[in-house]
């Protein structure tokens, strides 16, 4: 008759046998803290993992520099499945501090539009594209006229010195932007 | 006694024998000695029956979640063990005792289980053995000669029976060209019979 001790060792026999595929799955862990070389101290919501601190931050790509905040989630991982290589990946979009990208040769965005703020932003101007200056509004000015000729003033017929008002019409200046840095392209 | 866990010793002692409790030492003609605890004793019909497990008993254990940065296999394996009450075999290789850990996480759970998670991480396998002690390690095969007698073979299961003078043959070790995988030995009176199976 098979009964509750018999069930038991049998069980005990099998969650030691696979006792090592626990280290396959991944567990949420709360950020605690992010040190300078950008390991993290977490507190995983697992009570069978401990706290653990300088794990490495496995990012989506080469190159990127991921500052978290803390309090955010991310999820802990064992590479291969091995007890001495935690890792952490992934997070919740609520804690990213900063993030830097470096590449050796080149970054390229290729995109229709292509958004550095969420809104209200304004387009950016890149070499080639058209400036326009000199205002809209027409200018007013006095100008006086003055005989440069020394000697008697001239006979009151001539009407000299007499002031003069002269209105300018608004006329666009446009350029076209001649320079940029050849390293940063839009 | 197997090769990888730890051995039992199953007795059967006179009723009026003092309880049996503990840790106890058995000794087979006064040159195998065995050292174990007592996992459960109990009489019946005028005799006492007595099972005993190799080293402390403590594998069972339940440990706490550990995290290790920067350290050697011996303080993960030593902590195991004095967690459990069991102690480690200074017959431990240690060139593995001292393989660098740059991080080392434990789960919750029993002695045995991170004992075989740390092992198999570590490629290797772990016993009990004779003097109750931990060994860890991957097997060297020594070659062991006793004196013995046939009594059967069994080539299809892979099993010996044999007759021996002092119950000396071990699993981990070649023996008729052999390798012991696990060893069973029955004293009745004076007589030793010794049951063995061979690797596959």
């Amino acid at each position: 008759m098979i009964g509750d001790r018999l069930k038991s060792a049998v069980e005990g026999i099998v969650k030691r046998l696979v006792a090592s595929y626990q280290y396959h799955a991944p567990y949420t862990a709360k950020i605690i803290a992010q040190a300078g070389d950008g390991t993290l101290e977490v507190l995983p919501d697992d009570p069978r993992l401990p706290s653990l601190t300088g794990i490495p931050l496995r990012t989506f790509v080469p190159g990127v520099d991921i500052k978290v905040k803390a309090g955010g989630t991310v999820l802990i991982q064992f590479e291969n499945g091995d007890p001495s290589r935690p890792i952490a990946t992934l997070f919740d979009g609520g804690s990213l501090e900063s993030l830097s990208i470096k590449a050796n040769t080149k970054i390229v965005i290729d995109a229709a539009e292509v958004d550095l703020v969420s809104s209200g932003g304004l387009p950016l101007a890149r070499q080639g594209d058209m400036v326009a200056s000199g205002g809209t509004t027409p200018a007013a000015c006095m100008v006086t006229f003055i005989d440069p000729t020394p000697g008697p003033p001239a006979p009151v017929t001539t009407k000299i010195p007499f002031p003069a008002m002269i209105q300018f019409a608004p006329i666009p200046l446009t350029g076209t932007i001649v320079s940029g840095n050849p390293t940063r392209k839009a | 006694m197997p090769r990888c866990g730890k051995w039992h010793a199953d007795l059967t002692i006179d009723a009026d024998s003092p309880p049996v409790e503990g840790k106890q030492t058995i000794t087979i003609a006064d040159s195998v000695q065995l050292r174990g605890t007592v996992l459960r004793s109990g009489s019946s019909g005028g005799r006492v029956t007595v099972r005993i497990i190799g080293g402390a008993g403590g594998l069972g254990r339940a440990l706490k979640a550990k995290f290790y940065r920067g350290v050697t296999a011996r303080i993960v394996l030593a902590d195991i063990a004095r967690e459990a009450g069991e102690s480690l075999s200074p017959r431990i290789d240690p060139g593995l005792l001292g393989r660098m850990l740059p991080r080392w996480v434990r789960m919750a759970g029993t002695a045995s289980e991170a004992l075989l998670v740390t092992c198999e991480a570590l490629g290797v396998g772990w016993r009990i053995e004779s003097d109750g002690a931990l060994w860890v390690g991957n097997e060297t095969w020594s070659v062991m000669d006793a004196e013995h007698g046939v009594i059967s073979s069994s080539p299809s299961d892979g099993t010996h029976e044999i007759s021996m003078t002092t119950p000396a043959l071990a699993p981990g070790v070649l023996f008729r060209n052999e390798r012991v995988s696990a060893v069973e030995h029955v004293l009745e009176s004076s007589k030793i019979r010794t049951r063995y199976w061979v690797e596959r």
